[in-house]
C-alpha cells in the first residue's frame, strides 16, 4: 500500500469512528435529542396546514420533503455551529487542535453526525405527514432516493462545516448560524421554487450542493428524470466544499493560534 | 540534534487588551530543560505560566522570540512537535464528558495515529496505570475531579511522548489524590521523559522537580535547583501572626519597617496568618506588636523559611533575575 492510501484508508477510519462518537455524544443530549426530535414534527405540520390553505398545487409528498429537509439544514447548521462552540467551552478545542491530524480530521465527524440527526428529521416527516395527513408513502426510485439522500446529508454536512469553520476563530460567530439559515432554505428550493426567485439569486443556488441534493431527492421520489446529474452535481460541489474548508480550517487555526482564541474566553 | 528537550530564547507574548492597550503575558523567557529532567514553573496566577505553555503545545503562537522542543520549532515545525509532546492539563474539564474514559482514549489515540492494533493494548496499560481499568465504560461526566485528573495523563501519554507538558496537575485535588497524582507524575521521569510541569504548590516542586523556575509579570526571576532557592532566605527568619481584622493600611506601616522584607496574609480558620519575612539580625517582634496594637493577635511565632517562604518572597518583591 502506498503512503496516500494509507493515508486515505487511516482518514477514513478516524471520521468513522469520531462520526459514532459524536453520534454518542449527541443522542446523549437530553436538550439536543428534544430538539432534533420536534423540530421536524412542528415543520411538517406547519407545512400541511400552509398548503392546504394556499392555491398552490404542489403534492403532499413534496410538502413533507421540503418540511424534512428544512429540519435537515437546521439540525445541521446548528450541529455544526455549536459543535465548536461545545468544543471549546468543555475546553477540548486546544488539546484537539495539539493532536498531529488536521483540525479538519476532528472538524468533519460532528459535522456528519449532525447531518446523520438530519436523516432522522426528514424521516420523521415522512412517517408524521403520512400518519396524519394521508399522505401516501409511494418512493418513485427508492434506490436512487437512498443515494440522493445520502449525497444530500453529506453535502449538508461539509456546507455546515464550510459556515463553522469561521467557529474555530470566533466564538462568537455562533450567531451567524442563524443568519445562514433562512437563506439556504430559499436557496436550496424547500421554501419556494428556486424558478420563482430573481434571475442572479437562481446562479447563487446553483452553486449550493444542497440545491443540487434537494432536486435529487424531489426527482427520485416522483419519478422525474434527471436524478443522477443532480447527485453528480451535488458530489462534485460537496467535493469543493471540503476543500475550500480545509484551506480555511488551516487559516482559521493559525489565525486563532495568533490571536489566543481557541481557549474559553 | 538539539542537546536540549525544551529551549525557549526571549520568547514573549503579547495579548490586545482592548482599547488599543496590550498585556505582555510572556517576557523575554529564556530557559534550557535537559532531556530527562523534571523541570517546575512557578509563579502566582497571570505571572504566564499557562501562556508558555500553550505556546509548547502549539496552540498559541509567540510574538517573538523562539521555543523548541527536541530542537524542532514550536511554530514551523508543528507536526513534528506535536507528536513529540503530550500535553496533561489540569482541571475538571477538556474531556469529552458524555463520552466513556476509554471511548475519550480511543478518539485521541485516532487523532494521535496510533495504529488500530496498538490502541486496545495502549489504552488498557494506560487505564491500568492510572487506576481507572474498572471505570473504563464509565461516563466522564460521573468521574470526580480526580478521576479526570488521572484520565487527563492517561490521555497525554497515549502516543508515548518524548516530552510531557503538566499544568497544574494537582490544582483542586484532595490531598490523598494530589498524592497519588504525584506517584504518576513520577512514574513518567523514570520511564525517561522530560516534564516541564506548571503549579502553584510549592512542596509539589520540592518533592518532584530537579530544577525550578519562578516567574513573575511574564518575566523569569529566579531559576535553579529548589535547594538553591530556599538559599536565597539564609539569614532570614519568619515571624508569623495570627491576627483579626488587619487592613491594608496596616500591612503598609509594616512594609516600612526596617528588617522586613516581604510579608503574605492568608485566611486561617476566620483569622489572618500573617507572614513577615525578616531579617535574622533585626528582630522586629517589638516592633511589628506595637504596630498592630488596636488589633487582637491570637498568635506570635517566629520559624525558619521553607520554598514556600523562598518563592513568596521572590513573587512578591525581591529583584529580578
Amino acid at each position: 500500500m502506498n503512503v496516500l492510501t494509507r493515508r486515505v484508508a487511516s482518514s477514513t477510519l478516524v471520521i468513522s469512528r469520531g462520526w459514532l462518537l459524536e453520534l454518542r455524544q449527541l443522542m446523549r443530549s437530553r436538550l439536543y435529542l428534544v430538539t432534533a426530535v420536534i423540530l421536524p414534527l412542528v415543520f411538517a405540520s406547519l407545512a400541511h396546514y400552509m398548503f392546504a390553505g394556499s392555491h398552490r398545487t404542489e403534492g403532499p409528498l413534496v410538502i413533507a420533503l421540503s418540511a424534512g429537509l428544512m429540519g435537515m439544514w437546521s439540525t445541521t447548521l446548528m450541529g455544526s455551529g455549536s459543535a465548536i462552540n461545545r468544543l471549546r467551552f468543555m475546553q477540548v478545542l486546544e488539546p484537539l487542535v495539539a493532536c498531529p491530524t488536521s483540525t479538519f480530521l476532528f472538524s468533519v465527524p460532528f459535522a456528519l453526525a449532525t447531518a446523520s440527526m438530519g436523516i432522522y428529521s426528514l424521516g420523521a416527516t415522512l412517517v408524521w405527514s403520512t400518519l396524519f395527513f394521508g399522505m401516501p408513502v409511494e418512493l418513485a426510485s427508492p434506490l436512487l432516493f437512498a443515494v440522493a439522500l445520502l449525497v444530500t446529508v453529506v453535502s449538508l454536512a461539509l456546507l455546515g462545516l464550510l459556515l463553522a469553520s469561521a467557529f474555530i476563530l470566533y466564538p462568537t460567530a455562533q450567531s451567524l448560524a442563524n443568519f445562514f439559515e433562512y437563506p439556504i432554505w430559499m436557496l436550496s428550493g424547500v421554501l419556494v421554487p428556486v424558478s420563482s426567485l430573481p434571475e442572479p439569486v437562481r446562479y447563487l443556488a446553483d452553486v449550493l450542493a444542497p440545491s443540487w441534493g434537494v432536486k435529487a431527492i424531489m426527482r427520485s421520489a416522483t419519478g422525474e428524470g434527471g436524478t443522477l446529474p443532480a447527485v453528480l452535481a451535488c458530489s462534485l460541489l460537496s467535493v469543493l466544499y471540503a476543500l475550500i474548508t480545509l484551506i480555511l480550517l488551516r487559516r482559521f487555526e493559525w489565525l486563532a493560534r495568533s490571536s489566543g482564541t481557541l481557549a474559553l474566553q | 540534534m538539539s542537546d536540549y528537550a525544551i529551549e525557549l530564547d526571549n520568547l514573549s507574548r503579547v495579548f490586545r487588551a482592548g482599547q488599543g492597550k496590550t498585556k505582555r503575558a510572556v517576557d523575554q523567557l529564556s530557559l534550557r530543560i535537559e532531556r530527562g529532567e523534571m523541570f517546575g514553573l512557578l509563579g502566582p496566577n497571570g505571572a504566564g505560566k499557562t501562556s508558555t505553555v500553550k505556546i509548547l503545545m502549539t496552540v498559541l503562537l509567540p510574538t517573538s522570540g523562539h521555543a523548541r522542543i527536541l530542537g524542532d520549532d514550536v511554530v514551523a515545525q508543528v507536526e513534528r512537535v506535536r507528536r513529540r509532546t503530550g500535553v496533561i492539563l489540569g482541571g475538571d474539564a477538556g474531556l469529552y464528558a458524555r463520552l466513556s474514559a476509554r471511548d475519550n482514549l480511543l478518539l485521541f489515540a485516532d487523532l494521535y495515529g496510533i495504529p488500530y492494533r496498538e490502541q486496545k493494548r495502549r489504552i488498557g496499560e494506560l487505564l491500568d496505570m492510572v487506576g481507572l481499568l474498572k471505570s473504563e465504560r464509565t461516563r466522564v461526566e460521573a468521574f470526580s475531579r480526580g478521576m479526570k485528573q488521572r484520565l487527563h495523563i492517561a490521555r497525554g501519554l497515549l502516543h508515548d511522548p518524548e516530552v510531557v507538558i503538566l499544568d497544574e496537575p494537582s490544582n483542586g485535588i484532595d490531598p490523598v489524590g494530589a498524592r497519588e497524582l504525584r506517584e504518576l507524575v513520577r512514574g513518567t521521569v523514570r520511564d525517561g521523559r522530560t516534564v516541564l510541569m506548571t503549579t502553584h504548590y510549592m512542596f509539589e516542586a520540592d518533592e518532584l522537580c530537579d530544577r525550578v523556575a519562578v516567574m513573575r509579570g511574564g518575566r523569569k526571576i529566579a531559576e535553579g535547583t529548589p535547594e538553591s532557592l530556599k538559599k536565597q532566605t539564609d539569614g532570614q527568619v519568619v515571624l508569623s501572626l495570627d491576627i483579626i481584622g488587619v487592613g491594608e493600611p496596616d500591612l503598609d506601616r509594616l512594609r516600612l519597617l526596617p528588617g522586613v522584607g516581604s510579608l503574605s496574609v492568608a485566611e486561617v480558620d476566620g483569622s489572618q496568618r500573617l507572614d513577615l519575612h525578616c531579617d535574622q539580625q533585626t528582630d522586629v517582634t517589638a516592633a511589628v506588636m506595637a504596630e498592630l496594637r488596636h488589633l487582637n493577635v491570637l498568635r506570635v511565632s517566629k520559624r525558619e523559611p521553607t520554598l514556600e517562604d523562598a518563592y513568596i518572597s521572590l513573587v512578591s518583591g525581591g529583584d529580578d533575575a
